[in-house]
């Protein structure tokens, strides 16, 4: 297995697993356990509001410390200069920066280090600012800070080097794996963005098509479709399914099935892009009670009811029939009318979800004579020619028996094969059937897989103007990954095998499934998944786990300078 | 470029820099964040999945990237060009307090005499600002009163703006919308009586001090909420449906009633529309919670009681008129395009639709009429955060290969 | 000062909760200080009981609201390994409201002064810890 190329400071090797070994760093200085500290002014928020001298005496004199300065923004031009002489000056290997929240500055202090040939995670920041001076009194801020810094500083003392890279995409190439809309648009949009995809499908593709059209021009997805299929830049493995998906953000390696041949692929990123399929209500019995796509097929062959009855609810007791059902309606419901303004349409409804824009069509729609009902329960069919409706009318608080040559009703959406996917990607998926997104951070389309994205309506309902959006998004971040560097490592977990009982705990807690156990029988930490949370490290029985920048020493060090004796 | 630095601008701004492209990312307020900024969690204990933390977090990323370059206080004044080659003056009209020296000691807050400081709210950085429309100076008169007070001399009223030029290839469109000013429709008697509030209002209250809080010298034991004010309204210009208050009002009261177990709780909408159709029917939470009711009607108007409460006045479904006496009655305010789209689309080239906002097309989201100009987030059409974040990723990726130069 | 109390606070929202309950000047108690975990999920048992031991006389872990921690259940994880050292601390005689566990969003910065505030009562109604100064 070649070694793969572009990484700068960690030897990554083997089928996809990075290792947590000790890596050929970059010129970073030998250890010298000399500290620097840098306290912020921050402008007059924190000087003015504390004693900022008091302070630099007393962590000055701590062990360790070499340095202790007072600095209008550290984080500036000229303050990171200044920090930048002082390590080189004090020949320190780490420093302290006591100011306003690590959230906001982490990086630019990460940045200077990794320009002074410190290690960037072997810089503590502590915040004096919005945790200290921006609320207590004078000397209560002041005794505070003192115990915040000596807290960080003792916390730094213990800091190692830790391992990391910044890499690029191994592989541009994108894997969809999908059965629909989505997929088609996915793969336009990265075609659109000069990408390369691998596109497997569980059947013929040319076989895919396209039910409802919400606004996008008839014609326009079969012609993508056409064109994907026919570009250079896509291979299609049709019919086709994924068996394998393993690997990092950027190197992945999926084993796929095309017919009757095995294939290995490697790609950077991966787009689970699936629809869920429709499923008719049992009462559709197809001549009289059909659903609204078979009501748009018989209008595209200009076959239009006299009179129509849609029920836009289901019998079971879901009170949500799903996010297309009303627009369908309406845009059927407006057809009709337009080709027969003398049809009679009854769109029966708990309520219209005629959502954003698509107010306007149910508004045209009235205006042309549609008839809308509300009701809260569902009504009841006498069969007959013609069919009757009954249904209890909830504005006028009477029930109604409407004629009908034809009733339509609502299908469900369900997502088949779905679990199986789910397992292959490392996807989860609910109860139901349905891909879940991760909830963490704003991150649309994404699953809690890194480099693993989701979007069609076996993600959730939606309509397909809806999935057009998701699709492209998803696609664009899909790009973006193998496109961008992505630096791993750093604040990662590190098991320590002398300590290691192979119990699996970490294995089972792990939700990036980033602990295995390796060929040694212990448990190793696939540096390239993991995120840093230290779940394992937390739970580990055996206390094999430790976090570079969140050990046990460093965190009971801490806790022993903010506690311990009353005067500091 | 990207214009706007709420969610879908961030978004935006966020996709193109990890693809290695310089932004300026322009916003005309003091601090980028957006409208999110204004709102609340909804969550108690367990996560509703609102969505409005995740977009305040992501102001962080922006501040750290270094492939974004923010200009606050900043509008954009012309442009010209072409696609690939925009050359944009932008006007800078920085705040009168200066960041770097103010120190967050408020002495300006107690001194002004018309209330005309805010103290930071949430955004990055958090900055002191002063409203120009209640400040008395800006106003004409010469008050100085902040300027003096101010132990740092961060304030200079007089602090000048400038223009500044720049050539960038692609721009971004995200100016976000305006809420629905319910003031517009005096049937509902806002500016009038204290305790009738837009959701915005309320939601800013709540991110405030955790709770709603009742007009002085009352409690809050019955609460109303009004939906579709300034949405499906023909009489105000506003057809269309704003697509996430019943979604986010819904929040709301769920979070309330966890804080108030006795609060009582009345809905009163047109349909129901929770958007994301998860959770539970505002219909199935009524008929298991006493305290709550759903009412289907619009109410044709509020009235102050003799001791200053909102008196919501509706027709029932039996056709007959009720009066009721609430506490607070909170109006679901709607969606309407961002102060100066008009202008802006004009000044770009850019088509609008019939509706005021910027024309996008179904089949690929955030390209608009004129190639090279994109545009995501509110300003294309009402949507919740999530749905902005998409189309900022959208567009960061039209623009990106817009930019360079993909088939 | 009514005592020395340890917050465990995770670098997404219970830190977060904190830095925007500073920037919005919302005042507390300086008798709390808190220590950043990547997650909340990082917690040991260990380190409740060694702050007691070097002399806290309470110690509270904020995590992210149930649902929505950036490490998907990190902050479950915390509950029970706070749950945990509650049972600990009883049957070593201190009691175990000294400890407590409470979940925060990023953007809920009235939220933090509030959770001080329960905690210092608490050390007002209980006092100092049983344990003493490095007890």
């Amino acid at each position: 297995m070649t070694l793969p190329t572009g990484s700068e400071a960690v030897a990554l090797s083997s089928p996809g697993r990075a290792r947590s070994r000790r890596p050929r760093i970059r010129p970073e200085k030998d250890l010298t356990e000399r500290i620097g500290v840098f306290l912020c002014r921050c402008g007059g928020s924190v000087d003015g509001r504390l004693d900022i001298d008091a302070v630099r005496e007393r962590v000055s004199s701590m062990d360790g410390v070499e340095t202790c300065l007072v600095m209008d923004y550290p984080c500036s031009k000229e303050g990171r200069e200044a920090i930048i002489g002082a390590i080189g000056e004090h020949d320190l290997d780490r420093f302290v920066v006591a100011g306003c929240s690590p959230k906001v500055v982490d990086e630019r202090f990460m940045t200077v280090a990794r320009e002074s040939g410190v290690n960037p995670f072997m810089v503590e920041i502590a915040n004096i600012r919005e945790h200290c001076s921006m609320i207590h009194r004078h000397d209560e801020a002041t005794s505070k800070a003192i115990k915040l810094v000596k807290a960080a500083v003792s916390k730094c003392s213990l800091l190692v080097p830790a391992p990391y890279a910044r890499t690029r995409a191994e592989r541009e190439e994108v894997l969809v794996y999908g059965n629909g809309m989505s997929a088609m648009v996915a793969v336009d949009e990265l075609l659109s963005e000069g990408g390369k995809v691998h596109l497997v499908v569980p059947f013929d593709p040319k076989n895919l098509v396209f039910n409802y059209h919400d606004g996008i021009t008839p014609g326009h997805l079969e012609a993508m479709r056409d064109r994907i299929l026919d570009s250079d830049m896509v291979t299609v493995y049709g019919p086709g399914s994924v068996h394998m998906f393993q690997g990092d953000p950027e190197n992945f390696r999926a084993l796929l099935r095309s017919g009757e041949e095995w294939k290995e692929i490697g790609c950077g990123a991966a787009i689970v892009a699936w629809e869920a399929e429709e499923v008719p209500p049992l009462s559709v019995d197809g001549v009289n009670v059909i659903t609204q796509a078979d009501l748009e097929h018989l209008l595209e062959e200009e076959k239009v009811p006299r009179s129509t009855v849609m029920i836009t609810m289901f019998e079971e007791d879901d009170p949500y029939p799903g996010r297309i059902t009303h627009i369908e309606a309406l845009r059927n419901a407006l057809r009709i009318k337009v080709m027969d303004p003398g049809a009679e349409v009854t769109i029966v409804a708990r309520d219209v979800l005629a959502f954003g824009m698509r107010e306007l069509d149910y508004i045209e729609a009235q205006s042309k004579g549609v008839r809308f009902v509300r009701t809260g329960s569902f009504p009841r069919m006498i069969e007959g020619s013609p069919f009757i409706v009954v249904v209890e009318d909830e504005t006028i608080g009477e029930e109604l028996a409407i004629e009908a040559d034809l009733v339509t009703m609502t299908s469900w959406d369900q997502p088949f094969d779905t679990d199986h996917i789910g397992k292959v990607f490392g996807a989860p998926v609910d109860e139901n059937g349905y891909f879940i997104p991760t909830q963490v951070k704003l991150k649309p389309t994404a699953s809690i897989r890194e480099g693993v994205y989701l979007c069609g309506t076996g993600v959730e309902s939606k309509t397909p103007s809806e999935v057009v959006l998701e699709a492209r998004s998803a696609a664009s971040r899909a790009m973006t990954l193998v496109r961008s560097e992505i630096e791993r490592g750093g604040a990662v977990a590190e098991v320590d095998p002398e300590l290691c009982s192979a119990c699996l705990t970490c294995v089972r807690s792990c939700p990036f499934s980033a602990p295995f156990i390796g060929e040694t029988g212990k448990a190793e930490i696939d540096i390239g998944l993991c995120q840093g949370c230290g779940i394992c490290a937390g739970i580990c029985p055996s206390k094999a786990i430790q976090l570079f920048t969140s050990t046990d020493d460093q965190i009971s060090v801490q806790t022993e300078m903010l506690t311990g004796g009353r005067d500091l | 470029m990207v214009i706007g630095a709420g969610i879908a601008g961030i978004s935006a701004a966020l996709g193109l820099a990890e693809r290695g492209i310089f932004v300026n990312l322009v916003d005309s307020d003091s601090a980028i964040g957006g409208r999110s900024r204004e709102l609340s969690c909804k969550g108690l204990d367990k996560c509703v999945r609102c969505d409005v933390c995740l977009a305040t977090d992501k102001l962080l990323e922006v501040g750290r990237s270094e492939m974004i370059r923010v200009l606050r206080n900043t509008r954009v004044k012309s442009v010209s060009g072409s696609p690939g080659n925009f050359r944009v003056t932008l006007e800078r009209s920085p705040s009168p307090v200066d960041e770097g020296s103010c120190n967050a000691c408020g002495k300006c807050v107690e001194i002004c005499p018309a209330n005309a400081i805010s103290p930071p709210r949430s955004g990055i950085p958090l900055t002191y600002s002063i409203d120009p429309d209640a400040c008395l100076w800006y106003r004409g008169d010469d008050c100085h009163l902040c300027e003096e007070a101010c132990p740092q001399g961060a304030i200079d009223l007089s602090r000048k703006g400038s223009t500044k030029r720049m050539q960038v290839g692609a721009i971004v469109v995200a100016t976000g919308f305006t809420p629905f000013d319910p003031d517009l429709d005096p049937r509902y008697s806002h500016d009038l009586i204290p305790g009738v509030l837009s959701s915005l209002e309320a939601e800013r209250q709540i991110s405030i001090d955790g709770d709603l809080v009742p007009p002085e010298g009352t409690s809050l034991d019955r609460l109303a909420f009004v939906q579709c004010v300034g949405s499906r309204d023909l009489k105000h210009g506003v057809e269309y449906c704003s697509k996430v208050c019943c979604k986010y009002s819904m929040g709301i009261a769920l979070l309330l009633r966890a804080l108030h177990p006795e609060l009582e709780i009345t809905f009163f909408y047109m349909d129901w529309r929770p958007y994301d159709l998860k959770g539970e029917d505002l219909r199935e939470w009524a008929s298991r919670d006493q305290g709550v009711r759903s009412i289907r009607s619009r109410p044709a108007e509020i009235l102050p009681s003799e001791t200053g409460k909102p008196v919501v006045r509706f027709t029932d479904a039996g056709e007959s008129i009720s009066e009721e006496e609430f506490d607070m009655v909170l109006l679901s305010v709607g969606m309407a395009p961002p102060e100066g789209l008009e202008d802006l689309a004009e000044r770009l080239g850019l088509r609008t639709t019939p509706q005021g906002y910027i024309e996008t097309s179904v089949e690929r989201p955030a390209m608009t009429s004129r190639p090279g100009i994109f545009a995501s987030g509110c300003c294309t059409g009402p949507k919740d955060i999530e749905e902005s974040a998409m189309e900022g990723n959208a567009a960061a990726g039209e623009a990106a290969s817009f930019l360079e130069g993909s088939p | 000062m009514t005592g020395r109390i340890v917050g465990f606070c995770c670098s997404y929202c219970g830190y977060a909760s904190a830095d925007l309950a500073g920037r919005q000047g919302l005042e507390y108690s300086p008798d709390v200080m808190i220590v950043k975990l990547p997650c909340s999920g990082r917690i040991d048992v260990l380190h409740i009981l060694r702050a007691f031991r070097q002399g806290a006389d309470a110690v509270f872990v904020a995590g992210c609201l149930e649902g929505n921690c950036n490490f998907a259940n990190g902050n479950y994880e915390a509950r029970k390994r706070v749950n945990e050292a509650k049972g600990i601390l009883e049957s070593l005689g201190i009691d175990p409201r000294r400890l407590e566990m409470f979940n925060v969003a990023s953007n809920q910065g009235w939220r933090f002064p509030r959770i001080v505030e329960e905690m210092v009562s608490r050390v007002e109604e209980l006092g100092p810890s049983p344990l003493g100064e490095n007890g």
